[in-house]
């Protein structure tokens, strides 16, 4: 069906950046790239997220969690404790070498329970093996209701 | 008055690029933005938005490649459909690569040097240039990487802001 979007229903969307330029994360820390505030009735949809591997200077590391490789990009709800991510996060882009990871256009991903949503990238390497990591981060969001 | 529809609404995503004031050494590069398109189904990328502002640049400095200007930002094609390596920003300078465009801020016309009187410089364009049709142009499919870099031997510090409007409506 080819619903006509009124001014009202336009001026309720909005579309939300998700940028992160080369930034280097050191082993077993990660880095809040985007948070966004879900109220009642509204709707977030992650319409395209790609994570670029530039620098992994140690093939195959430790991981701290054996379940995500050793850089992950993930979107959580409710998350408190930034430093250390826990758990399995709604959306997932995860990689341990260097390179393109991304949703396969125009895949979308909707979230509507209210809460506060934080997309983190996280180094999943050992803290003793040092092996820090450079990520690129693009995407977008478009929040509406 | 036209009227959007909400197929039309949701096909147009706005991929943001950004570089909070940053500091870059002489000669040296970085990516701030990615993206990917596909051929199926097709997506079209439009360069909307790319402004470079420049706030210092190291005294006495010398300009690398003269066609280089003081610094720019590129975008280059880093992967093809089939995952084949074109560019390698991690290992090659952007100055060596052929990029799909380009947003230089040249360098003084005169032989005086940019000093705090001539700083912040800003350089913009609005809503033409780059245009990558999957759809028409199927060897518009792959990895793309935004690189900023600093063609002096000097540090500089600068912003980067723009914006790639990606079309999934594209056929």
């Amino acid at each position: 069906m080819n619903e006509i979007v009124t001014s009202v229903q336009f001026s309720a969307s909005q579309m939300l950046p998700i940028a992160l330029p080369q930034t280097e994360i050191r082993a077993a820390r990660s880095i809040v790239v985007s948070e966004m505030e879900l109220g009642v009735g509204q709707r977030l949809v992650i319409r395209v997220l790609t994570m670029w591997v530039a620098r992994l200077p140690i093939a195959d590391p430790p991981r701290i969690s054996t379940s995500f490789g050793a850089v992950y990009l993930g979107v959580y709800r409710g998350q408190d404790d930034v430093a250390r991510p826990s758990g399995m996060p709604l959306i997932l882009l995860s990689a341990s070498e260097v390179g393109f990871t991304h949703f396969v256009a125009p895949v979308e991903v909707a979230l509507s329970l209210p809460g506060r949503y934080s997309i983190l990238v996280v180094n999943n390497t050992e803290p003793e093996i040092g092996c820090p990591i450079q990520v690129v981060v693009s995407g977008a969001a478009r929040v509406s209701g | 008055m036209s009227l959007l529809t909400r197929s039309e609404l949701d096909a147009v995503v706005d991929l943001p690029l950004g570089l909070p004031l940053a500091e870059i050494l002489g000669g040296d590069w970085l990516v701030i933005g990615v993206f990917s398109l596909e051929s199926q189904p097709a997506v079209k990328a439009t360069m909307q938005v790319l402004q470079i502002g420049l706030f210092t640049i190291g005294q006495g400095y010398a300009v690398s490649d003269q066609s280089a200007g003081l610094c720019f930002v590129g975008i280059y094609k880093l992967r093809d459909r089939f995952g084949n390596l074109l560019y390698d920003p991690t290992v090659t300078s952007p100055v060596s690569a052929v990029p799909i465009d380009r947003l230089i801020i040249a360098s003084p016309q005169t032989s005086q040097l940019c000093s705090t009187e001539t700083l912040p410089l800003v350089v913009s364009r609005t809503g033409d240039a780059l245009i990558l049709d999957a759809g028409t142009d199927v060897g518009a499919a792959g990895d793309y990487g935004v690189l900023v870099m600093n063609n002096t031997d000097k540090a500089i510090q600068l912003t980067v802001e723009g914006g790639i409007r990606l079309d999934f409506a594209a056929l």
